[in-house]
């Protein structure tokens, strides 16, 4: 785990500007070459970072992340003075802070905000898509098998070191080019940009979201860049526009307020994140068709509202949210036999109209039903029935 | 002529002595078992063969090459595979993929190990097809490995050892949780695979197993080897009835 995104982000950044800065004024712009630079060299400084801790366990690779976060943002990044160095005088962070201007490439110029969002829009997609590609192909299922057994890994004759440097080097390349695009959308980035700090409130939000999922991130970062701060003042122009509802808005907004307790609250119910629980619950719609149908259907209403101006913009947003979140649950209502499986189904009602009789001896099957209905972990294959014996 | 073979191994954690001065091999198309009570050093002395434990001392042999000191990864490279005590299976992968990903993982280090290419290899899916089939696991391929009985785990991690082709094959109590019907067949397929050519060695308790399998058995007590030879010789050998077999029945 790495500790430190903000920190690669940081050395992309730097490189970035440093070399990828051409014209001048308000016609400078960065280059691609100065973004691919940029991403190439934090690639690099994650290996070498990594090199030394690979060999330890997770945790204290996540430390040596946040060792090297802390020492760049407190020596890298608070060294304005110049330098000499073969005859070359620069920078390393000269004023405390740099400007980075948008990139522009032929035609494209994403200081314009549309084109800024399509594109960065366009490239996490890309990113995701890849990563999704990457994770179902033979290099995403050895680091499975790595993370499930490493031991076992290692007798099959997988390299462990090699194999975790190339990831964390994938990582820290993703970091630096997010980076980059981040800088250049603010403009103007001092130390504080890349603390420590941001870096673990980023992999907060992104846990929360559902980590291990491309999905995951890309809510947890929407949590992290605009959503309490949208919602808040969402609520606050509902409540303005609308003083009927007033109430209820305010009442809504002061909810978000204290939305990351509830997050921490959720985290602790279920650790694999929000993303994680959608997904499970789409899973089980895929035998429903006509709810996912339905649901489709009611979305493109939806759409065609708005479109059609009889519906507000946020209110679209809003009834999407709940919409996608509510359509497991409407399936199970509508449809239980379809999403549960007959069997299950079938189960389900027998228990819930002949109460449990002690007497009648259960199958391990029923308890083993009694056991996820009861959300108790399921008996590891290990324990029962092993026979004696260590040597 | 043995193709694995240790000489003088001795494994020591601090001042405890758990694998002292020992020498053995394991023959191919044979299945050679390793028996002892527990704490004898079996477990330590796989793990000092596969390279997960360092000896303090000895020298490990594979086709006469030495292997002491190359790290797991490269041993397996060599031929050497190995299954768990402890169940190591791959928790998040179906059956099929835990098979797959042990040839994927074979083939990107052997890449890197032989050079390119390596002539024509027949496609990973028809392999692990193949092997799924040749180790009985074709009805249960397609589910998680997590929610299966440890008797058919033990199997699907045979199968997965069997991906990365190997030479020597090293076996840590593989009829531990399995029924009686499954060891029977467990039994039959290490026979089989002994057969084309395989080096096969067993830990294992099951001593009616051991004597049915193996055609010579080596017998460790308190890190010592304290016979070897064929399961007659063992059966007959006082020694080894006082430290081992004779207690089955009155266990400690």
């Amino acid at each position: 785990m790495n500790l430190a995104a903000c920190s690669f982000g940081a050395v992309g950044t730097l490189v970035a500007f440093h070399t990828g800065i051409a014209g001048s004024g308000l016609d400078s712009r960065l280059t691609v070459q100065g973004v691919l630079l940029g991403v190439a060299a934090a690639a690099v400084v994650g290996g070498l970072v990594a090199l030394p801790a690979l060999r330890l366990r997770g945790l204290y690779l996540a430390l040596a992340t946040m060792a090297f976060g802390v020492f760049l943002s407190t020596m890298v990044l608070r060294d304005t003075t110049e330098h000499h160095v073969l005859g070359h005088t620069f920078t390393i962070f000269p004023t405390g802070s740099i400007t980075v201007p948008a990139i522009r490439v032929g035609p494209l110029d994403l200081r314009d905000g549309p084109a800024f969002l399509i594109t960065v829009a366009v490239l996490f997609a890309a990113i995701g898509t890849g990563l999704v590609a990457l994770r179902n192909s033979g290099y995403g299922r050895r680091l499975v098998a790595m993370k499930d057994s490493p031991a076992a890994s290692a007798m099959l004759g997988q390299n462990l070191v090699r194999l975790k440097l190339s990831v964390f080097v994938l990582s820290a390349a993703i970091a630096g080019l997010g980076g980059i695009l981040m800088s250049s959308a603010l403009g103007a980035v001092d130390t504080d940009t890349y603390s420590i700090v941001v870096s673990l409130s980023l992999l907060m939000l992104t846990v929360v979201a559902g980590i291990g999922y491309v999905s995951g991130a890309l809510f947890g970062g929407l949590l992290a860049g605009v959503g309490f701060s949208l919602l808040v003042t969402t609520f606050n122009d509902l409540a303005a526009a609308d003083p009927d509802l007033a109430g209820l808005y305010r009442l809504l907004g002061h909810l978000v307020t204290v939305s990351p307790a509830l997050i921490g609250v959720g985290v602790g119910h279920n650790p694999s994140g929000t993303v994680h629980q959608v997904v499970e619950g789409y899973r089980s719609l895929r035998r429903a068709r006509p709810v996912l149908v339905g649901g489709a259907v009611l979305e493109a209403v939806l759409y065609l509202l708005t479109l059609s101006g009889a519906m507000d913009r946020w209110w679209f947003g809003i009834l999407t949210v709940v919409l996608v979140m509510m359509l497991p649950l409407l399936g199970r209502m509508l449809m239980p036999a379809a999403v549960l499986g007959p069997e299950e189904h079938a189960r389900q009602r027998r228990a819930l109209s002949e109460p449990a009789d002690d007497d009648v001896p259960r199958t391990e099957r029923d308890l083993r039903a009694l056991d996820r209905a009861l959300g108790l972990p399921a008996p590891t294959t290990a324990a029962p029935g092993v026979r004696r014996g260590t040597a | 002529m043995a193709l694995l073979e240790t000489r003088g191994i001795t494994v020591r954690f601090g001042g405890r002595t758990a694998v002292d001065d020992v020498g053995l091999g394991v023959a191919p198309g044979t299945v050679t078992g390793l028996i002892g009570p527990n704490g004898a050093g079996k477990t330590t002395l796989f793990n000092t063969v596969t390279g997960l434990q360092r000896p303090t001392a000895g020298r490990i042999l594979l086709d006469g090459t030495d292997i002491t000191r190359l790290p797991p990864a490269r041993r397996a490279h060599q031929g050497l595979g190995r299954t768990f005590q402890r169940l190591e299976l791959f928790m998040s992968l179906s059956v099929r993929e835990n098979v797959r990903v042990a040839g994927e993982i074979h083939r990107s280090g052997a890449r890197r190990n032989r050079g390119a290419g390596g002539g024509a290899r027949p496609d990973l899916g028809r392999e692990t097809d193949r092997v799924l089939e040749l180790t009985g696991l074709t009805d249960i391929a397609d589910q998680d490995v997590s929610g299966i009985p440890t008797g058919r785990a033990r199997v699907v991690e045979l199968a997965r050892a069997l991906m990365a082709s190997p030479r020597v094959l090293l076996l840590d109590e593989p009829a531990s949780g399995q029924t009686e019907q499954e060891t029977g067949e467990f039994g039959e397929l290490l026979l089989r695979l002994a057969a084309d050519g395989l080096a096969i060695c067993l830990v294992e308790h099951d001593i009616p197993l051991v004597m049915k399998l193996c055609s010579t058995v080596h017998v460790l007590d308190r890190g010592r080897l304290l016979a070897s030879g064929t399961p007659e010789q063992i059966r007959a050998d006082p020694a080894v009835v006082a430290a081992y077999i004779g207690t089955e029945e009155h266990p400690r």
